[in-house]
């Protein structure tokens, strides 16, 4: 029954190993990364994946081989009195100790990059005011004066539209609880806290549409908060901006001309 | 307090002599002092209370994998007038009572409340615990908890719903989640009567494990059992004030609207909220304060007994006993110093990001060393296949993948990815069920013997193994892979999403195994139940273990042991050269003419 | 042996847990309410009130519940169930039918499109074509009910409530006060949701879903209403049960299908404003809409307050408090009847710049223009062939000016005195 039982346990690290395998072929995997932070941290989540994928498939693998070595029904050899070894205590003690400091270490770039590294001058020119409430994201882009705050700020929701290859920064609010300003494709997360305002600054590479998620627990609708990011180039972003304003200060409206079906 | 004196009841509690045979049937198996019967009853109430969340975890499942069909059971009887189908909240409120339930209702009682109270006074040779009348108030200050939790389904709103982790402010106003009405109020006071019960189960068993050893134990000679024990009890008592502190902010902010973590200017459904002048920051720090050491609560027992099946079933002494001493003490010193890596995104100064990313990667390697010793233990041992070996082995198997991804969260700029993602989540349960829940089954099989007198049936339970461990791996590893995409946490519906939308075949394949899962802790709760009434009568040591609670019958009567225990060895002492038999208690004198190893007179 | 038995009779009891009481799908809630409210006589039948009946009061009972089974029957035969929606052809037909391609573009207008509805309709998940269903229970039904009374089980924890289309009345729209929304409306509402409200953007669905839910909102409201017409018809104003089909649908169904049609016809088109390009006219018109807003005239102080935050009716007597008129019967004695409390409405604080209608010029011209309906928001201008109303088309336009520019103008240094000083400066 040993061997049965050992078997059972050498199928972690190769059903482990082979999931992890197979995913990404099948289309479960990091979705596509539109950004230049992305990339830092794709590459810093693969240098973890491989250092712990080594460090699992060896341990289990170990875990087996004692484990049907050493199986009480096979094994006639008298049990190894020993009540550990100093040597190997220090060993495995000083190489982790330094590959996690090590691993820790090289992540600070990227870290200080994405959270506190903010571009110069993009502090005081938001692209966007973004407020998160129950349940929605509600925008709020500078008008054409530049500055967010005055009567021409153009207002709108769950929409949001960003220029393509250039540093936008977003000014993330909560109007009443905490919310997560989450872009998959762009790897940015940040919570939304109410009475803070919070710079989230990112470039994006390519254009198309991806999803904005909420991903801090807010109420009921947490998962309704769906917003949409588009990124296009910046003429076509001006447009749609310049379109949104008119639109916005709009004293006639004309009789929709319904299409018969 | 002397416990040299043969027999008696020496330490002069407040509990009467030599009259077991009058005591009411309510003093002796409803409010006992004895601590063996608080701790069958914390077992029995947390077994209980796992099924309760085990079914809640089993509603989120099935609304992950066929969002907005008829629920069964719970569909049909609430949601009648929507067709069976659950409302968003109420899935907020399944998650959120999942998670409360097991972490302060099933795990953090089973460790310290169950076995700690049983295992405690057994394993050092005490007859009881310190301070007897505080243990039966640690177990009857749950009760009052249970009613809140219970009480909190059925009043409007229903039962909590803003997350186990509640924050404000979302928890503190009223009107910001339904659920935030009385439910979360009741939530909060039942959690800070666990937290009475848990501090003064710590102190009772840091007076006990320190006062009250056999003589010839000395600390070094003590089980890992009791180490961790010991350990975790410093854990509750420096931590455990910070939380009830908390919870207290929170409830006055709640009821009397005061401003401890409500901002001013909020604008909730339709309302200008509260007094304001608060900071929703300040309850992520005080909750994790004690949050994270809690998690730290919620393996080091079960590491502790691991140690001891691994090494009765391997026959062979633990390997590195001392370095496995300071591993568990240095998991639980760092542990207070990493708090900060569950808010990495929450706002907080980023500058701490890095502090906490150094902390938390160093705490990674106390419990290597563990692993590695563990291993080492097996190495040469003639590894017995028993039921509680299986589970103890795969707490070893499972914890290396929990503590292994533990990393990728570490990893701050990896986080600000996975963060409040299902990668979070597998690294959860692979500590908590793999690793915890399975130490815990294990610890079941081992000490129902000493518990009860009966022994489980093994065939059935290596039955419940093979199925949980097969159904635990389904449910969790592919949660990793759901992480990895980005799959969020806590969402009722996350397939209109088109980042997730393909992803809902994946989450139906775990929803199947998490069903497989539970029905399998039917044959648990069968095999448990049955061997009570009908399970083969043992001696005093069906497992062959060395440490002092063998020593006792089984089940052990009031004042444990018929004779004084006097310890001469450390508990690990299998395959030792100096007996003929494989295992050599730790109570067993020396064979005549052998040098040294005299029993000391006192603890130290 | 016994462990094995065990185990396999848990197993089952668990798995026969699951089989419920009551399968299948939902059902309209009964609106008992109004009906109730308005006849008392029928109020009596369902309380148990001790006195002796009758023959005579047995008898008229007994007609009553007769009443009341037929509403039950004729609103299924005209709309359907929830999973399953039927229309008269004269009120829809789904639009791959032949019979709709017949029809004139008039009569099409009139008409809900059956299409949409069933898409909408019934339990979430996909069709035999793969087509999404059920987007009303999986979007909208937890807080407007499956019904569409507003009061699903979300609703109970929201303010304001979610609306109840049973009424008939919407707020938010471009049409005259008593007039219905337009189709553009109810999608305006989806598309934008309502700010400070818990209605969100659905902006984000495909656009044949939003139509398919807009369909499904006028379907549920044209049912609601007529529920309550046919219910208070019979059973307050004693009338008979119609005999016919064609019957029913004349004397109930098609005066609120008509009044759905017609309100293309009844959109507020408000003239050109007066000109404000230049900075020096644009505070000019703000500061005539100021005068106007304190003015008697317009009367806004009343409930805005001179602060324009809203506050002026806090405190008021329980008489003087604000409904919705809907809710304006509820109280102690009959709350049982109904399936939330009512809430207290509190007027717009202006100062946050929050509108629930939108926030373009010509969606605050058409609130003040025509009020808010169902509430106490009175109606300003002058409807089409209606009542005069105390504002001009201009004077609504000053107003719209002053409203758009307070959450700008600071609350303790109010906009004239930077009027003039701008002014002089230029000056």
């Amino acid at each position: 029954m040993g061997k049965f039982w050992s078997i059972l346990f050498l199928l972690v690290p190769i059903l482990g190993v082979g999931l992890f395998v197979w995913a990404p072929g099948a289309g479960f995997w990091l979705p596509r990364d539109i950004s230049t932070h992305g990339h830092q941290i794709d590459h810093l989540f693969y240098f973890v994946l491989w250092l712990t994928g080594v460090v699992f498939a060896a341990t289990e693998v170990i875990l087996f081989w004692f484990l049907w070595k050493y199986d009480a029904n096979s094994n006639r050899e008298p049990v190894k009195y020993t009540h550990g070894s100093h040597n190997l205590e220090v060993i495995w003690t000083i190489l982790p100790a330094a590959t996690l400091l090590f691993i820790a270490i090289y992540q600070m770039n990227a870290w200080a990059d994405v959270k506190m590294r903010i571009p110069k001058g993009l502090e005081k020119k938001p692209t966007v005011e973004v407020t998160a409430r129950q349940f929605e994201w509600r925008l709020r882009y500078p008008g054409p004066d530049g500055v967010l705050g005055t009567p021409d700020d153009i207002h709108h929701v769950n929409d949001l539209h960003v220029p393509l290859d250039e540093e936008v920064m977003v000014q993330l609010k909560s109007m009443d609880v905490l919310h997560d300003f989450f872009l998959p494709h762009l790897r940015i997360k940040q919570d939304a806290v109410p009475g803070m305002q919070i710079p989230v600054w990112f470039r994006a590479t390519e254009p198309g549409t991806y999803d904005l998620v909420c991903a801090e627990l807010c109420g009921w609708g947490h998962y309704k908060m769906k917003g949409r990011l588009t990124v296009e180039p910046r003429a076509k972003f001006d447009q749609w901006l310049r379109e949104l304003a008119s639109a916005q200060e709009a004293t006639q409206e004309a009789a929709p001309d319904e299409p018969e079906e | 307090m002397s416990t040299t004196t043969v027999g008696s009841h020496a330490h002069g509690d407040a509990h009467e002599h030599g009259h077991e045979h009058s005591l009411s049937f309510l003093r002796k198996y409803v409010f006992s002092l004895d601590h063996k019967v608080i701790g069958i009853q914390f077992l029995f109430s947390t077994l209980l209370w796992f099924m309760v969340g085990g079914l809640l975890a089993l509603a989120v499942r099935w609304q992950l994998a066929w969002p907005w069909t008829e629920m069964p059971i719970v569909g049909p009887r609430l949601f009648a007038g929507e067709g069976g189908q659950i409302s968003p909240e109420f899935y907020t409120m399944l998650f959120t009572m999942h998670a409360s339930i097991m972490i302060f209702f099933v795990i953090i009682p089973i460790l310290a409340g169950a076995f700690g109270n049983f295992l405690i006074p057994l394993m050092i040779g005490a007859d009881d615990m310190a301070f007897p009348t505080l243990n039966m108030l640690s177990y009857w200050f749950m009760w009052p908890a249970f009613i809140c939790m219970i009480t909190s389904f059925f009043v409007p709103g229903g039962a909590a719903a803003a997350g186990w982790t509640g924050y404000p402010p979302l928890a503190a106003v009223d009107s910001a989640a339904p659920g935030s009405l009385n439910g979360q109020s009741y939530w909060l006071i039942g959690l800070i009567f666990v937290g009475i019960s848990s501090m003064m189960g710590s102190v009772n068993y840091m007076t006990t494990i320190i006062q009250m050893r056999a003589p010839g134990m000395t600390m070094f000679r003590l089980p890992m059992t009791i180490w961790a024990m010991f350990i975790t009890a410093v854990l509750q008592a420096f931590a455990l004030p910070v939380l009830t502190a908390a919870l207290f902010m929170q409830l006055l902010d709640r009821v009397l609207r005061t401003g401890f973590f409500i901002p001013e200017g909020l604008i909730v459904n339709n309302e200008s909220i509260g007094a304001g002048g608060g900071q929703p920051l300040l309850w992520q720090h005080l909750f994790w304060f004690y949050s994270h050491p809690a998690v730290y609560i919620m393996i080091l027992p079960a590491m502790g007994m691991v140690s001891d099946m691994i090494s009765c079933f391997a026959r062979k002494p633990l390997f590195g006993y001392k370095p496995m001493v300071f591993s568990i003490a240095g998991i639980a010193g760092l542990g207070f110093i990493v708090w900060g890596h569950h808010m990495f995104m929450s706002g907080m100064n980023p500058a701490l990001g890095m502090t906490f990313m150094v902390s938390t990667m160093m705490i990674a390697l106390p419990s290597a060393v563990k692993v590695f010793n563990w291993l080492g233990t097996i190495w040469g041992g003639k590894i017995q296949f028993t039921t509680p070996m299986l589970f103890a082995l795969s707490f070893v198997s499972m914890f290396i993948i929990g503590g292994l991804s533990g990393i990728f969260m570490a990893a701050t700029p990896v986080d600000i990815f996975i963060h409040d993602t299902y990668f979070i989540v597998a690294h959860i349960h692979y500590v908590l069920f793999g690793g915890t829940a399975f130490g815990v089954f294990g610890g079941i099989y081992f000490w129902f013997p000493k518990m009860f007198g009966r022994m489980m049936n093994e065939f059935w339970g290596k039955v419940h193994f093979f199925l949980s461990f097969i159904f635990f791996n389904g449910t969790f590893y592919t949660m990793h892979i759901l992480g990895a995409g980005g799959f969020p946490r806590r969402l009722a519906d996350p397939y209109h999403y088109d980042t997730f939308a393909h992803m809902q075949g994946m989450n139906q394949f775990i929803s199947i195994c998490a069903f497989g899962m539970g029905a399998a802790q039917i044959i648990f709760a069968a095999n448990f139940i049955g061997s009570l009434f009908l399970g083969p009568k043992c001696g005093r040591n069906p497992w062959h273990s060395n440490s002092l609670e063998w020593f006792a019958p089984s089940p052990p009567g009031h004042g444990n042991f018929d004779i004084q225990p006097v310890v001469y060895r450390g508990p690990y002492e299998y395959g030792s050269p100096e007996v003929d038999s494989d295992y050599y208690p730790q109570t067993q004198p020396p064979p005549e003419g052998a040098a040294g190893k005299e029993p000391h007179g006192g603890h130290h | 042996m016994a462990i094995a038995l065990a185990s396999a009779w848990g197993a089952l009891l668990l798995v026969t847990s699951g089989c419920s009481p009551q399968h299948g799908s939902p059902e309209f809630r009964v609106n008992l309410q109004d009906i109730l409210q308005e006849s008392q006589k029928a109020t009596d039948d369902f309380r148990v009130t001790g006195r002796e009946e009758d023959d005579d009061a047995k008898a008229e009972k007994k007609a009553n519940r007769e009443k009341l089974d037929f509403v039950a029957t004729a609103l299924v035969a005209a709309f359907g169930t929830p999973d399953d929606p039927y229309l008269f052809a004269e009120v829809g037909l789904p639009s791959d039918d032949p019979k709709w391609r017949s029809l004139e573009p008039e009569d099409r207008k009139k008409r809900l499109d059956l299409k949409k509805i069933e898409l909408a309709a019934g339990s979430p998940g996909g069709d035999r074509e793969g087509k999404q269903r059920g987007l009303f229970r999986q979007h909208c039904a937890h807080c407007h009910g499956v019904t569409g009374d507003g009061a699903g089980p979300t609703a109970a924890f929201l303010n304001p409530y979610p609306r109840d289309y049973r009424q008939g009345v919407f707020k938010f729209k471009s049409t005259e006060r008593n007039a219905k929304p337009t189709t553009a409306d109810l999608k305006r509402t989806l598309v934008e949701g309502i700010p400070g409200t818990a209605m969100p953007s659905f902006m984000l669905l495909p656009n044949d879903e939003i139509e398919a839910l807009v369909e499904y909102v006028k379907y549920l409201s044209i049912r609601g209403q007529f529920e309550r017409d046919l219910a208070i018809g019979l059973l307050a104003q004693d009338e008979d049960i119609p005999k016919t089909g064609a019957e029913l649908l004349e004397t109930y169904l098609t005066p609120i299908v008509e009044r759905w049609a017609e309100s293309e016809a009844k959109v507020v088109r408000p003239p050109e404003p007066p000109p404000s390009d230049t900075p020096e006219d644009h505070l000019a018109s703000v500061q005539k809409g100021r005068e106007l807003f304190f003015g008697k005239q317009a009367g806004c102080l009343k409930c805005h307050g001179p602060m324009a935050l809203g506050d002026a009716n806090d405190g008021a007597a329980e008489k003087d408090r604000l409904f919705d008129d809907w809710n304006k019967n509820k109280n102690a004695e009959n709350i049982s009847l109904w399936l939330l409390p009512k809430l207290e409405l509190k007027p717009r604080n202006l100062r946050l710049g929050i509108y629930r209608g939108g926030r373009r010029p010509i969606d605050i011209y058409r609130r003040i223009h025509a009020g808010i309906p169902g509430g106490p928001m009175p109606a300003g201008g002058t409807e089409q062939g209606g009542q005069k109303g105390p504002l001009e088309p201009d004077q609504i336009w000053h107003i719209v000016n002053y409203v758009r520019s307070l959450p700008y103008e600071p609350i303790s240094r109010p906009h004239a005195e930077r009027a003039t000083a701008l002014l002089k400066e230029r000056n």
